[in-house]
């Protein structure tokens, strides 16, 4: 199959002189916001703001599983790590994001028993070759979600194995944010991968409410770029509606199977989204029936309620909602580097300050 | 994270649950439990070691002619 044709200069070339001729009918700038790490990889990696028109500006929105993560789930898992005799697997990426104190790769250097897994199923490895109770420190949206729930449902999982969720649900967390006014946009690139799960019905109320349009889109230049394109003319054309720009991957329902095995585990409870707050109906809990597996349930875990997210100077809170760049942050590639990271956007290539520091945007 | 990997579908173990796929020549072990009516040659998008979705070759064409119809549309604009 051939997909390079996604990235193939001459659309790309075809579909930014597209977009210039659409811009050009808006006297205004036009903010329009994704919502996915990936996405803003992409950008800063074919370089698409170079190709966009002055008043179009694309910004990063709460795209970033890791850089949402709590530091009261990361200084309770730390705390339960140095004090039992427990092993913590989770993702690479959360090894490095600060908590209050610690984070993960400081705690293991006090003695912690942390290990990096690529998924739940190296994770379920990892458990049955170890004596001690292994705790997958599950972070992710619904993408990373519906694995996790599927290992659950069809897989022998070991005794030893335990989850603590820190996965989140984002239609209802990017919603919330946008009726509390702490988010706006004048058009939204739905995420892809985990559009192809929830399916695009879920963004129809941002229309409904909001009158935003949405538009899915995949991760080649085309794609994103199409996006764009397709945000604009529904602005043009005062008809505001989802449009699935990535149809090759995502079903306008989503991916059903994936649906009913989250639904069939979780349910949705309000969790903590880090310097947002607490926002409900966004964080997936076990149910009742895999209470067994539920971390949260099983250990003694302590949290504090002297948590600190964002240490002083550190602007990430206000990059996630893409109320400012990285740039505006008086840390960013200062104090603040991917080797010694001060805030979570540093450290997640899904993180925008880390997209912006890999791409040498300085 | 939401990072997802178009790889293709070289082999289904029994029961259809996993198997193994490919891209550029690197062989991953995958899961399939996401996805019905999976065949070997198909395409996939892996995400954290599990299939999320089949690539739908039909509808990649729909997605081209998506943005040529958008770009026809613009060209012929006065």
């Amino acid at each position: 199959m051939n997909l390079e044709v996604f990235n193939d200069p001459e659309i790309v070339k075809k579909l930014s002189e597209a977009i210039k001729r659409e811009s050009s009918k808006i006297d205004r700038t036009v903010k329009i916001m994704h919502i996915c790490g990936t996405h803003e990889n992409s950008i800063v990696r074919f370089g698409l703001r170079d190709l966009l028109p002055e008043n179009i500006n694309v910004i990063a929105g709460p795209g970033c599983p890791v850089c949402v993560t709590s530091s009261r789930d990361i200084d309770a898992i730390i705390d339960l790590a140095l004090n039992d005799d427990v092993r913590i697997t989770t993702f690479g990426d959360m090894l490095k994001v600060p908590g209050t104190k610690l984070s993960f790769q400081k705690a293991r250097s006090l003695g912690a028993d942390i290990q990096m897994t690529y998924s739940i199923f190296d994770a379920i490895e990892q458990a049955r070759k170890s004596k001690k109770p292994n705790i997958f420190f599950a972070c992710g949206f619904e993408t990373t979600a519906a694995p996790t729930a599927s290992a659950l449902i069809d897989l022998e999982i070991p005794e030893n194995f335990f989850i603590y969720s820190v996965h989140k649900y984002t239609p209802n967390g990017v919603y919330a944010l946008l009726k509390s006014g702490k988010i706006n946009m004048d058009g939204l690139i739905l995420p892809g991968h985990a559009a192809t799960i929830s399916g695009l019905k879920v963004y129809e109320r941002f229309v409904e409410d909001f009158g935003i349009p949405c538009v899915s889109a995949g991760f080649e230049a085309a794609d994103i770029l199409l996006a764009i394109l397709l945000i604009l003319k529904q602005l043009n054309s005062g008809t505001p509606k989802v449009e699935n720009g990535y149809r090759r991957v995502i079903n306008y329902e989503g991916n059903i199977r994936a649906q009913e095995a989250l639904n069939k585990v979780f349910f949705l409870d309000s969790a903590i989204w880090r310097g947002l707050g607490e926002i409900d109906e966004t964080g997936y809990e076990l149910k009742d029936e895999y209470s067994r597996f539920d971390a949260k349930k099983i250990f003694k875990i302590k949290y504090s309620e002297d948590f600190i997210e964002h240490q002083k100077g550190c602007r990430c809170a206000e990059v996630i909602l893409g109320n400012v760049t990285p740039l505006d942050c008086p840390l960013y590639a200062k104090r603040c580097t991917p080797e010694d990271p001060i805030g979570p956007c540093m450290v997640s290539d899904e993180g925008t300050c880390k997209n912006w520091y890999d791409g040498g945007i300085e | 994270m939401c990072l997802g990997i178009a790889m293709k579908v070289v082999e289904i173990y029994d029961g259809g649950m996993d198997g193994v796929v490919e891209v550029g020549g690197v062989k991953r072990h995958c899961f399939f439990h996401m996805i019905d009516d999976l065949k070997v040659g198909d395409y996939v998008i892996v995400h954290a070691g599990c299939a999320i979705e089949k690539i739908d070759e039909e509808e990649a064409q729909e997605n081209l002619k998506l943005i040529e119809q958008c770009l026809l549309g613009e060209e012929n604009e006065p």
